[in-house]
């Protein structure tokens, strides 16, 4: 068996359990980003709703 | 379940460590791995893909374990958050079950002479990950949420039972597949390798561990962001 040859299999295996464990981890990440970013902009919008006078502030 | 902002800092702060404590309990195990343990004399520098791949199936079946438990309470009580736990388990369980099914075809081409053989250990492992993509994407194949949840729970009971199949395939079968050598009480392994394995299986659970919470996060943010539109609209 060739012990040198087999280091090239060694590498594939961790490089292809990084690339899953890191796309996975950048996958949620992403999405929590995304989700926290609308999440936030409609808890300001409903904030600013709320604080507003319903007739205006000149009236 | 709407989230408060409270809330979102102390799980933040739950995060961060099991962040941090994977990040360095993985390039410890990397040192165990690489420096520490002896290269094995038959398989030569390959056999060193047998700890990730080890910890990978433990951690597959610890998730489809959950799913299974999980999904017998959310039958008896449905509750949303069992369904976010069940599908986020199933999901991070999909994933350590892709990474055992890939390192293991790259571990068994220079020992097998092969990538792939259908004999019972890896048949019996990829149906395991065909059951459980199937119960993530049943949710979406079904028109009504708590219909679909229903279904997904049965799904995440039945499809439970392969996993002993998996496990005992290699005493119940002639397979290419080495026996268990961890469940057993023969010292098959060198004191070393040993405590290497049993280390990685740790690891891998505490990054399985953050991972599911993430993916619960995101189910909750979800249902937030759904709840803030209804209430807003």
């Amino acid at each position: 068996m060739d012990t040198i040859q087999n280091f090239d299999f060694l590498f594939a295996a961790y490089t292809i359990l990084w690339v899953i464990v890191f796309g996975y981890f950048f996958f949620l990440t992403r999405q929590l980003a995304d989700l926290r970013r609308e999440v936030n902009a409609l808890r300001e919008e409903r904030g600013n709703d709320d604080g507003a006078s319903p007739t205006g502030p000149n009236s | 379940m709407a989230l408060s902002k409270n809330e979102g800092g102390a799980r933040r702060w739950i995060d961060d460590v099991l962040g941090v404590a994977t990040l360095i309990g993985m390039v410890v195990a990397l040192w165990l791995i690489f420096i520490y343990t002896p290269m094995e004399l038959v398989q030569g520098a390959v056999q060193k893909v047998f700890y990730i791949h080890l910890a990978s199936i433990w951690n597959a079946y610890l998730g489809f374990l959950i799913v299974f438990v999980v999904s017998i309470l959310y039958l008896w009580r449905p509750s949303a958050r069992k369904d976010r736990i069940a599908r986020a388990w199933a999901e991070v369980g999909v994933v350590f079950t892709t990474i055992t099914l890939v390192s293991g075809s790259i571990w068994a081409k220079p020992i097998w002479g092969t990538y792939w053989t259908w004999d019972a250990r890896l048949t019996s492992t990829l149906i395991l990950w065909i059951i459980y993509v199937v119960y993530l994407m049943l949710r979406g194949f079904v028109g009504d949420p708590e219909r679909g949840r229903r279904y997904a729970a049965i799904v995440g009971i039945i499809g439970f039972i392969d996993v002993p199949i998996v496990h005992m395939s290699v005493r119940w079968w002639r397979t290419l597949h080495p026996d268990p050598i961890v469940a057993t009480s023969e010292a098959a392994l060198p004191a070393s390798m040993w405590y290497t394995v049993l280390y990685c299986i740790v690891v891998f659970t505490v990054l399985a561990l953050f991972l599911v919470r993430q993916r619960v996060h995101i189910d909750e943010l979800r249902e937030t962001l759904v709840d803030l539109r209804t209430t807003s609209s």
